[in-house]
């Protein structure tokens, strides 16, 4: 059977294809087509069909990592959504957060995503609800009768969203009103919130809910498109499309809650490094995907990717389960400059891909980290850019002029500090990333990825105090490689009030087996069986008082001692996240999860056809400098193709693939494992 | 020691390894804080401090913490200098007139030693739930004194060696109403110290002393000539403002008070004279030194950014006058927990007169004001404390600004505080929100509108109790700048379940029983420019928008539509 894994992003649609009989898989990149990424999207199935010599009908699953959803928030460019909001408080987005996240910036525009709909687009039903959940005004179903034909006769909108307050604890008037749109208005979805993410803190629901019905319309339209195209392509497999959360469904069930594909590309990525990583004995990872402009680190722990459900999106809030993973605003095209004050900065600033990097020829004139790269030989220039025109005289000359003469420093020693400064802080941000979790990045494996990431992961590892490092063997297309390795998986979610010490099993037991028949549905809808199905159930916790809760995973035979086992492991998790616990105060329970994933998905592809080559590898010499003290010097490159299994090698030295360029620094020690991946060793500095 | 050289590279790297260490122990502190002004409020700082106490790194939620741990960073290494701090020590503090704002904020301070060196200490300041006085919360307005406001805590030792002064916690958790918070927000300053500790000596361990010292050195010169560069630009001269505070809440012969301030400009120094602000009130809107002047620094920020490093550098350029004994500057024992309210006002004259200086960046007057509405009082089932803000949002608009409208309903200025959601609100005290929306017409008109305030709707459910209300700009309105219109005064109603209803006054406690209901309006923030130069669409779409009135736009802005 073949499988075919599809990562499409803004730039390159991904393809991977694995043959489960003769245990093959091959590669493929082509350009995305936006706004039409259903055409890449095609063009890559197509290729690599070709190129691995298959045809459609042996395909057995697709599975699809996308963003349509991203960019429809990105670009402001989803449907015209009203909402309807409980009578008196209309006006949840427009007031928001209520307070700025930058303070010092007088022109800063509002941080709410107010582009989902004006104010004239909010309009109020006359119901009210408690927060017991006792409903003290019932719906008024002519009030919201009126309020829907409004929006959709004078304002068009294409989408309702309902955000009741209480909603979370009781959804009663929400699927009420939910249904008599639906008789109203058959041809305009509607998005709820006691669907979408029933928690308490009505702005953060708001725009979670908003943000579902905001791409509802583009998602649904897109795989529907996608579907049919399979079809007629001759593909009647299962179509899977990646969650947030990093577990993948399909198409009715994904478009019934699109908004929890916003994070649907990154968490691929995730997905495909925590899989190397434990198939390969590396359980404790920090994913490391380092772009142009940006880098998205991620926690995997005992192989699974640290999921959050307070994360955050472009600055907003976020609140669905998702793969946790942390943005830095700093990539290979970070333009290096020196401020008025003196001082060296790398980025935030970002050449992009055009103008790109000065190298590149394309009218970019500010000095980037790729410039330093090459400037310092770590960067072939007959290879690392494909089929550009790279120019190494016009880097060195922007380094020089804008950063060495300023700072009355040597050039090298300027295209050094550029590395240093965005080595540093990257890895202060992977630190951060760890202690947040509570964890020590001493004990965690860095696997680097994305163009930039196996040439600087290195430095960083050293400077987090990071002691491995993993490259795995085709890094460029780690995300479509995940996706071939992500669970069949749904979740949901019910707001759960509680004291701990008050909690009987049976009615966490009853709480928990609703949401059970929930997820069965959807995972009975994918073609799971259900003796293939795991569930896995959590509660969010915290002491009471405190605003931040922790998720605390709940056995799942939930006998007799169950809470008292929550309870205690949650003073664990508290002490092992913020160093502290207090045994004797009260615990809460705020909320329950139950996640269903099916456990008959791909494991391990890799160990199977790795390491081709059994001869000693002959590298070729580069000049290259690491250290100003010693200036350039001659420095072995290899080709990755040809290193066997168990070779090994000290630094410096550079290894070259197809799309990466891997840098072992100065007494970092690498070697190729079983499995291809290129293990290397940080010395400890400290 | 003064031959080291320290390479711009380097230096860049120490700057980014500092501010993550401040970040660290900020983020430890808020997430292991158990009370929710803390946690969602965000109401706390982390800071390092040098060897004789000069701010070398600082991470902030709130501006208003801005410098506030200068003071007291001087004060705690004069007391514990090298050869008296001892490894394992930890202090606390609260004094406002030792270098603190008002009682609830708690500074927590480590020493941190590098090779059996002193080598500099960290510290954390947050805001407290209680710390006793009369009131619960001990945030009043009506204390006479600051010994009616709470426990003063003296730069005291908290921890010696590693030891915990049982007495002296035992003292502390004696004196407030909520020990288990106290208790729970005092581990969680202790723990995120404890962080930096950890952290700050990693840092020297890389590079060494002499190395981070002149790092630091360079680095508060650099953030010096930063700010004087930004100084720099703005033409010589002197710019008087004032503005009014509405009443001190207890004393009607004071009202109202006024604060004052010049600004003097002068190359790439600047100056902000207080002098001509009233004397000190009888209530407790009394301000300390340390928080006028977080206002001045957050103001001089403005122009900088937070691209430049948080430390003690970018504070040299800038003098502040502050004459005892007024508004700004309290002579002991004078009451200061309610704050808060002078602090918005001390914030517009300090914006009033740098708009006057550098018109075409700063911004018309925000609201000036955050509501804040408490509730005290015990619920007689139970007998515990029915203690909180009503929750819902604090600031009003912003003023509107010389490219962009201002922002609705958002925290301004010297403050930051995250609002509390009304689902959460209405779980912590029994009350129901009856409205909270965007307030028509509030915003004062303009070229460029400014932001809308809020209209809250809120009825008590629960027992007998009492609301304490402390609001301003009841009586001066939110000022518009270069021909932009004032936004409205703040109101606040009252409406008895027995049917009555009457206007309270802005400082005021007032019984509630169950059922009785407050209506509360806050203003908006001023407009910017001739309101009949605005952009015709953007009126147009302001009054679909219900933002502005048809009437409104028809008086103010003259459209016809």
């Amino acid at each position: 059977m073949i499988t075919i894994g599809i990562d499409v992003g803004g730039t390159f649609t991904d393809v991977f294809l694995r043959d489960s009989d003769s245990k093959h898989w091959v590669v493929q990149k082509v350009p995305s087509t936006p706004p039409h990424f259903e055409q890449g999207f095609m063009n890559g199935l197509g290729s690599i069909l070709g190129k691995s010599g298959s045809s459609a009908p042996q395909v057995g699953r697709v599975i699809h990592g996308t963003t349509v959803a991203t960019n429809a928030i990105i670009t402001e460019t989803g449907a015209r959504v009203g909402f309807l909001m409980t009578e008196g408080f209309r006006d949840i987005l427009y007031i928001g957060l209520g307070w700025r996240p930058h303070m010092y910036d007088l022109d800063m525009d509002p941080v709410e995503p107010l582009f989902l709909a004006p104010r004239r687009r909010s309009l109020e039903v006359k119901e009210r609800t408690d927060v017991s959940g006792n409903i003290i005004t019932p719906l008024d179903e002519q009030s919201l009768r009126s309020a829907a034909k409004c929006l959709v006769e004078e304002h068009d909108v294409e989408v309702f969203v309902i955000c009741y307050l209480h909603a979370y604890v009781n959804p009663e008037n929400e699927r009420r009103s939910r249904d008599i749109l639906a008789q109203m208005y058959p041809d305009i979805p509607v998005s709820i919130s006691s669907d979408v993410l029933p928690r308490k803190r009505e702005y953060r629901r708001l725009v979670v809910t908003g943000f579902d019905g905001y791409v509802k319309p583009a998602v649904t339209d897109y795989l529907t498109k996608l579907s049919t195209s399979l079809q007629e392509s001759g593909i009647n497999a299962p179509f899977h499309i990646m969650q947030s959360h990093g577990g993948v469904g399909g198409v009715p069930n994904i478009v019934e809650r699109p908004v929890r594909t916003v994070l649907s590309g990154l968490a691929a990525g995730v997905i495909g490094a925590a899989n190397v990583g434990r198939s390969s004995g590396h359980p404790n990872c920090i994913s490391f995907d380092m772009g142009g402009t940006s880098t998205d680190v991620a926690l995997i722990s005992d192989g699974k990717p640290i999921i959050t459900s307070n994360g955050s999106f472009e600055d907003y809030p976020l609140n669905i389960p998702m793969v946790d993973v942390r943005t830095i605003g700093a990539g290979g095209s970070s333009i290096a400059y020196v401020d008025e004050g003196g001082a060296l900065k790398v980025g935030p600033e970002s050449a992009g891909a055009v103008p790109g990097p000065v190298c590149y020829g394309r009218g970019g004139t500010r000095p980037t980290v790729t410039d330093a790269s090459l400037v310092l030989g770590y960067l072939n220039p007959e290879s690392f850019a494909g089929d550009l025109n790279i120019d190494r005289e016009k880097s060195f000359k922007a380094i020089e002029e804008q950063i060495a003469k300023p700072l009355g420093m040597d050039t090298l020693e300027a295209a050094l500090g550029i590395h240093a400064i965005v080595n540093s802080n990257m890895a202060q941000t992977l630190r951060l990333v760890s202690i947040k979790r509570g964890f020590d990045p001493r004990d965690f494996t860095l696997i680097p990825f994305g163009g930039a990431g196996p040439l600087q992961g290195g430095r960083c590892a050293e400077f987090a105090s990071i002691r491995k490092i993993l490259v795995p063997p085709a890094p460029g297309v780690l995300s479509a490689m995940g996706l071939m390795l992500a669970p069949i998986q749904h979740e949901s979610m019910v707001s759960y009030e509680a004291t701990a010490s008050d909690t009987s099993v049976d009615s966490l037991r009853e709480a928990l087996a609703q949401l059970d028949s929930q997820n069965s549905a959807r995972m009975s809808a994918d073609g799971v069986d259900t003796s293939d199905v795991i569930m896995e159930y959590y509660a969010e916790m915290r002491y009471v008082g405190q605003a931040h809760e922790l998720e605390i995973p709940i056995g799942s035979e939930l006998g007799p001692s169950c809470i008292n086992h929550l309870i205690q492991l949650f003073h664990e998790t508290h002490h092992q996240t913020y160093n502290h616990s207090d045994p004797a105060a009260p615990v809460e329970l705020v909320s329950l999860r139950s996640v269903h994933l099916s456990n008959a998905q791909e494991q391990a592809l890799l160990g199977e056809d790795a390491g081709t080559a059994k001869e000693t590898p002959e590298p070729t010499y580069r000049r290259m400098c690491f250290d100003k003290s010693i200036g350039f010097e001659d420095t072995p490159v290899y080709s990755r193709a040809t290193l066997p299994t168990g070779f090994s090698l000290i630094g410096p030295a550079i290894i070259e693939q197809l799309d990466t360029t891997t840098l072992i620094y100065r007494n970092h020690r690498a070697s190729v494992d079983v499995y291809g991946n290129i293990i290397i060793d940080v010395p400890d500095t400290e | 020691m003064h031959n080291t050289v320290v390479d711009p590279v380097t230096r860049e790297v120490i700057s980014g390894m500092l501010n993550a260490v401040t970040a660290e122990m900020q983020q430890t502190l808020i997430s292991t804080s158990h009370s929710p002004i803390i946690t969602e409020g965000q109401d706390a700082t982390a800071a390092i401090f040098d060897t004789e106490g000069r701010n070398i790194a600082q991470a902030t939620a709130v501006p208003v913490h801005l410098g506030v741990l200068v003071e007291m960073g001087k004060r705690f290494a004069a007391q514990y200098p090298e050869g008296v701090a001892e490894p394992g020590d930890i202090y606390v503090c609260n004094d406002p007139y030792c270098g603190g704002t008002h009682l609830p904020d708690i500074a927590v301070v480590a020493p941190v030693f590098y090779d059996d060196y002193l080598v500099g200490y960290v510290a954390t300041m947050t805001h407290h739930r209680d710390i006793g006085g009369y009131a619960p919360g001990s945030v009043n307005v009506e204390a006479r004194d600051l010994h009616a406001e709470g426990l003063r805590i003296p730069i005291v030792r908290l921890y010696h060696r590693g030891e915990l002064n049982d007495s002296l916690n035992a003292l502390l958790e004696s004196n407030t109403r909520t020990p288990e918070s106290l208790r729970g927000d005092l581990g969680a300053q202790i723990a995120a110290c404890r962080t930096g500790l950890k952290r700050y000596s990693r840092v020297f361990s890389r590079w060494g002393r002499e190395t981070i010292a002149e790092a630091n050195r360079q680095l508060m010169d650099y953030a010096e000539s930063l700010t004087r560069a930004e100084i720099g630009r703005i033409n010589d001269g002197d710019f008087y403002f004032e503005d009014w505070l509405d009443d001190d809440g207890l004393d009607p012969a004071n009202d109202p008070l006024k604060i004052a301030v010049t600004l003097r400009v002068r190359g790439d120094e600047i100056e902000f004279d207080f002098t001509g602000t009233d004397p000190q009130a009888t209530s407790a809107i009394n301000n300390v030194p340390s928080s006028t002047n977080a206002v001045v620094f957050y103001a001089v920020r403005l122009l900088t950014g937070d691209r430049i490093p948080n430390n003690d550098g970018c504070y040299r350029p800038i003098r502040t006058v502050l004459p005892a004994g007024t508004l700004v500057s309290a002579n002991y024992p004078a009451p200061v927990a309610a704050r808060g309210m002078s602090l918005k006002r001390i914030e517009d004259v300090v914006l009033g007169a740098m708009i006057k200086a550098v018109p075409e960046f700063f911004t018309a007057a925000h609201s000036g004001q955050y509501t804040m509405v408490t509730i005290a009082g015990q619920d007689p089932e139970t007998g515990r404390a029915l203690l909180g803000h009503i929750g819902g949002p604090y600031a009003g608009g912003h003023g509107a600004r010389p490219r962009k409208d201002g922002i609705d309903v958002t925290e301004h200025g010297a403050t930051n505080g995250s609002p509390i959601p009304l689902e959460v609100a209405e779980a912590k005290l029994p009350l129901l929100f009856r409205q909270c929306s965007l307030w028509t017409d509030s915003g004062g008109a303009g070229r460029n509108r400014g932001g809308l305030g809020y209209h809250v709707d809120v009825e008590w459910r629960g027992p007998a109790v009492y609301a304490q209300l402390r609001r301003e700009r009841m009586k001066f309105k939110p000022w518009g700048a270069l021909g932009g219109s004032d936004a409205p005064l703040c109101s606040t109603e009252f409406f008895g379940i027995d049917g009555s209803n009457e206007e309270l006054p802005g400082k005021c406690r007032r019984a509630l029983i169950a059922g009785d209901r407050l209506s509360i309006y806050t203003t908006g923030g001023g407009g910017y420019g001739n309101p009949r130069e605005r952009d015709r669409i953007a009126v147009e779409n302001d009054v679909i928008d219900g933002k502005v009135s048809v009437e409104a736009a028809k008086e103010v802005y003259g459209y016809s539509g």
